[in-house]
């Protein structure tokens, strides 16, 4: 026999011994359970310090990757309440607009109830892009009754008078552009005049005899006599009058009633 | 390398690799994905160790890993055992220097050594372990007496048909 399997045969020889022995002591331990604490205690002493290291120094690095995560899911939450937010914001914007759109087109019905008008309910969809010409249009036309020279006007003044319609939309000349000009009085003394644009500056009101009463705060309403508007439509308040010109009118500037620089809806009258 | 020191390193890996395979790797990975390192040395030792010593370390190792487990001391030592012992008769059979073969024999022997605990563990019922403990304690003075046996038998009553010759 070689040493080398001499060997072998004694290694295998100790091996199947101490399997007996293994054996021998699985039957021992499980009848004395508590041999087997006693090692166990022994090895949980030698590593306990190192056990400890470790799960701290895990558990810290769990507790990052969690606040990580945490951080993580915080911003996904966020953009999301975010972009709810937003689409909120723009819901409220929009419900907010139909209620001012509502409480605007109610006061032109109660208006044209009022007065015992004939006419439309339009919205301004267009500003004149010239800084010289003020004219807007509107989203009604021929085919809504909207024909040329219908006076255009707010519960609370006058606007303006359409000068073109096509089929579903129209151009209003406004009070306020040079070319206008409306037959008006002033209410409280019915003295006659006649209202021109200025553009931005407002209107003025030409042709006021200087013997005539008219005051800073006078109401100015449409006259009737022009044809286009009918009489009593609120045009504006004098705001300014100079009896001293060399002419023999009065210079009266005039602030319109309306807000030409936040037309939205209008009401165009109908023949 | 004196057996002491043998037993000292196989000492300070096994308490290395139950703080490896008990605590820190735990942490970060499933059970089926932490390595036997225990049981890597008996692989080790099977073919590098075939001795009584390489047998001695591996029942310590096995040992070890029973004591450590808190439970019943002695199955894993046995079935490390039987890894070491069927390892070493085809030792010089397998060429374990290669990548393959190495991981081959490694895969088998987990596979055989959990197997050989299962077997161990769940075969000893109460009842089974009072026989075992008979047969063993009975097998052992049985075993001590055979060479006084034997002879009284052969020499002294000439009870025998053959003399066994000695190769």
């Amino acid at each position: 026999m070689s040493v080398y399997v001499a060997r072998k045969a004694r290694a295998i020889t100790v091996a199947a011994l101490l399997f007996g022995v293994s054996l021998f002591l699985t039957a021992y331990s499980a009848r004395n359970p508590e041999v087997g604490k006693i090692g166990s205690a022994v090895i949980s002493t030698l590593l306990a310090p190192l056990q400890h290291a470790s799960s701290s120094a895990s558990s810290y690095a769990i507790s990052i990757l969690d606040s990580y995560i945490y951080l993580v899911n915080v911003k996904q939450t966020n953009e999301a309440l975010q972009e709810q937010l937003d689409s909120l914001r723009a819901d409220r914007v929009k419900y907010e607009e139909l209620a001012f759109e509502n409480a605007e087109l109610k006061n032109l019905l109660e208006f044209k109830k009022e007065k015992e008008l004939n006419g439309v309910v339009a919205r301004v969809i267009g500003f004149d892009s010239s800084n010289w010409k003020h004219t807007v249009t509107i989203n009604k036309g021929k085919l809504d009754g909207v024909m040329v020279g219908a006076p255009v006007v707010k519960e609370y003044g006058t606007v303006g008078h359409v000068i073109i319609s096509g089929n579903h939309h129209a151009r209003v000349l406004l009070i306020i552009d040079h070319e206008s000009a409306v037959d008006v009085l002033v209410q409280r003394t019915r003295a006659r005049g006649l209202l021109a644009g200025r553009g931005t500056d407002g209107c003025i009101l030409e042709f006021v005899m200087k013997d005539e009463d008219a005051r800073a705060g006078d109401v100015v309403i449409t006259s009737g006599i022009d044809g286009i508007y009918p009489k009593g439509l609120m045009v504006g308040t004098i705001n300014q009058v100079n009896n001293e010109t060399r002419t023999l009118f009065q210079e009266i500037s005039l602030t319109p009633a309306v807000d030409f620089g936040r037309l939205e809806n209008v009401f165009v009258l109908l023949p | 390398m004196s057996d002491v020191r043998w037993i000292l390193v196989v000492v300070l890996y096994s308490l290395i690799a139950f703080f490896l395979q008990g605590t820190l790797l735990q942490i970060f990975l499933p059970i089926y994905l932490i390595p036997h390192f225990s049981l890597l040395l008996v692989v080790f030792l099977a073919f590098y160790e075939v001795s009584s010593r390489g047998a001695f370390l591996t029942f310590l190792c096995g040992l070890l890993v029973d004591i450590a487990a808190g439970g019943v001391i002695g199955p894993s030592a046995a079935a490390m055992l039987i890894v070491y012992g069927v390892l070493a008769v085809i030792s010089d059979r397998i060429f374990v220097e290669s990548g393959l073969a190495s991981f081959t024999v490694t895969f088998a022997s987990v596979v055989l050594y959990q197997l050989a605990y299962l077997a161990l563990v769940t075969s000893l019922r109460p009842s089974l372990y009072d026989t075992l403990f008979v047969a063993l304690g009975q097998g052992f003075v049985t075993g001590l007496l055979a060479p006084k046996f034997f002879y009284f038998f052969l020499r002294k009553l000439k009870f025998a048909s053959r003399r066994r010759e000695l190769m």
